[in-house]
């Protein structure tokens, strides 16, 4: 629901064209949860039933209204897929052990590939242990000609927690132990 | 390419047999009547046993009592997967870790990713085979049937791990400076982890050595 969204005062909120999967929301929710009801008030009825349902609007908020990012009729359609595994980085190549997402029976492979090969958005990323997906496939757009195109997307995901941490300083006493 | 051997070697053979699959390789030792050092793991596919444990399986080994002596010379990958196997299936072996691997910060490290919540890919990471290779040590441990028990034996260059008779396997490695390093690294990773400067991905914890 965050993929991309525009942040729209109330009094411009009318000359949005509402579309159907747009979601409303206060800016402010996260800081203040929801208010009474005597401060929450139901949006325009000009708006669709559906957004009507969705949105929550008090008296000094202004809107957030989330939409999905428009479709560009761009389609990919994989041939081959692999999840690799970063080891090591040079200043122009980075060495990584891929598993055969396609072909799961195929064994682990050590490649060699070039830096430029990343998104400019995930150099910051590539370090020894990241962790990425590459595709190799067609793309298709309506109106253009069928591509062949490569892409490594490097995964995100969230920091340890202080609970995992604590939890396995728990645990690690317990490893330790084996060894007297 | 020589033929594959089905047979086990005579009793006073000394034979070493080098396996390797995509990514790894492993060794198997005969060190003479009927015992057996293996070194490493690797396997082809995740749900395939070690080469060097499907090799003796294919001698007829019994595996309880066959395996004297299991060594994991390092964490990486392409070294230590399918040794929680190895371990699993060879009781009587006495597995033998670098010494640089008995810290803190490295229990910590192995505890952290083996977390059975945690979302990183669970099948990948020799971190986490050492994961599961403490795991089945702990369980080892508390069983009561299971005694007496073992602990793994740390190893230094020049330490004697196996002396059964004429044969004698001594470690050349980690040198002193190297379990130094390996400490620096390990201490860096957690480090790493706990103040956040890992940065905006939760990464595999990859390469140190020794």
């Amino acid at each position: 629901m965050r993929n991309t969204y525009t942040a729209i005062q109330k009094e411009t909120l009318d000359t949005v064209e509402p579309q159907d999967s747009s979601v409303y929301l206060s800016v402010d929710d996260a800081q203040y949860g929801m208010e009474s009801s005597d401060e929450t008030t139901m949006p325009e009825p000009s708006l669709p039933t559906a957004d009507r349902d969705l949105a929550v609007k008090t008296k000094r908020r202004s809107f957030v209204v989330i939409r999905p990012a428009e479709e560009s009729g761009r389609v990919f359609l994989p041939l081959q897929q692999w999840e690799g595994v970063v080891v090591h980085v040079d200043e122009d190549e980075f060495t990584a052990i891929l598993t055969d997402k396609t072909h799961p029976g195929n064994p682990e492979e050590e490649v060699v590939l070039d830096c430029q090969e990343i998104p400019e958005d995930d150099q910051s990323l590539l370090q020894p242990g990241a962790v990425f997906y590459w595709s190799i496939g067609y793309e298709e757009e309506p109106g253009q000609p069928r591509r062949r195109v490569s892409q490594i997307r490097l995964r995100r995901l969230p920091k340890w927690t202080r609970r995992e941490l604590e939890e396995a300083e728990r645990k690690a006493m317990e490893f330790a132990d084996l060894f007297r | 390419m020589s033929e594959p051997l089905h047979s086990p070697p005579p009793a006073t053979a000394l034979e070493v047999s080098l396996f390797s699959c995509g990514v790894g390789e492993c060794l198997a030792v005969h060190l003479g009547n009927g015992d057996w050092m293996l070194v490493d793991a690797c396997r082809t596919h995740r749900q395939d046993l070690p080469l060097n444990l499907a090799y003796l399986e294919k001698l007829g080994m019994d595996l309880n009592r066959a395996v004297k002596l299991f060594v994991i010379t390092h964490w990486h990958d392409d070294h230590i997967d399918g040794a929680a196997e190895i371990v699993k299936r060879c009781p009587d072996a006495r597995i033998c870790f670098s010494s640089a691997l008995c810290r803190d910060e490295f229990f910590r490290l192995v505890a952290c990713y083996a977390q059975t919540n945690s979302i990183v890919d669970r099948e990948r990471s020799g971190v986490r085979e050492m994961g599961r290779i403490l795991q089945i040590l702990r369980e080892r441990k508390a069983d009561p049937t299971y005694h007496p028990y073992h602990p793994p034996v740390l190893t230094q260059a020049d330490h004697l791990l196996y002396r059964p008779g004429n044969c004698h396997v001594v470690a050349l490695s980690p040198s002193p400076e190297a379990v130094i390093r390996a400490y620096e690294d390990i201490s860096q990773i957690w480090k790493s982890l706990t103040d956040g400067s890992a940065g905006k991905i939760r990464s595999e914890a990859t390469s140190t050595k020794p």
